[in-house]
């Protein structure tokens, strides 16, 4: 009757539990039932196995906004990467008059890849270089 | 606390941890399976006990813990913190209280 007692108790914790520690936890209760009672050893089982499922809720939950906030954190820096790829660097040029220091700075960008446009205005030479 | 403490002796199944425990604190902590079955567990998630195996004792399935290292060092700074508390409160009860001082 008691061990019967017990064993229904024993429902309250997750089906892992029971399957691990069902025979260790029961041992246990039925030994400390002898000293305690049967009634204190029953409620103990439960409140046990209610706290053990709310544990492993709490747990599992915990896992889950870990797995979320690390999926979100994925795509934005995979939407950033993609950004960074397609945007270009632009830089101006304008000088007036003598312009050998400006011309050799947009001679040095030609080199390195840059695409320059040049236009030219009646008093000042302007130059727009981009880069992929 | 008080089952780290019935852990320093060396391992003990669960049922020896519970009836220890009733005799450490003179019969007002009464553990039960459920109660103590989780804290074992939750001692075990922080690395302060560790399972030591299982015997078959009186035809009964008894599952030995050992206290760890960690678990050691935490009882025993728990014993200091309590020391030292004990000590500041025995000097306050100590002193003898002052007539009119508010």
């Amino acid at each position: 009757m008691r061990g019967r007692l017990l064993e229904l108790c024993l429902l309250a914790y997750p089906r892992a539990v029971r399957h691990s520690d069902r025979e260790q936890l029961r041992d246990l209760a039925l030994d400390l039932a002898e000293s305690h009672g049967a009634t204190r050893e029953a409620f103990g089982l439960l409140r046990g196995g209610l706290a053990e499922r709310a544990r492993r809720w709490r747990t599992r939950r915990a896992a889950v906004a870990v797995g979320a906030a690390t999926a979100v954190a994925l795509t934005f820096l995979t939407w950033s990467a993609a950004a960074q790829s397609g945007s270009v660097e632009e830089d101006r040029f304008t000088c007036v008059g003598a312009c050998a220091d400006t011309e050799a700075e947009v001679d040095a960008r030609v080199r390195d890849g840059w695409a320059c446009t040049e236009s030219r205005g009646p008093d000042t030479v302007s130059w727009r270089c981009v880069r992929d | 606390m008080y089952i780290l403490a019935s852990l320093a002796r060396g391992e003990l199944h669960g049922y020896g941890i519970a009836r220890d425990v009733e005799e450490l604190s003179d019969g007002r902590v009464r553990l039960t399976a459920g109660t103590l079955y989780g804290a074992l567990n939750r001692l075990s998630d922080d690395g302060l006990v560790e399972p030591a195996g299982e015997r078959q004792v009186q035809g009964r399935r008894r599952r030995y813990y050992r206290l760890t290292a960690a678990g050691h060092t935490e009882l025993t700074a728990e014993v200091e913190r309590l020391r030292a508390a004990a000590a500041a409160l025995g000097a306050r009860v100590a002193i003898r209280p002052t007539p009119g001082l508010a």
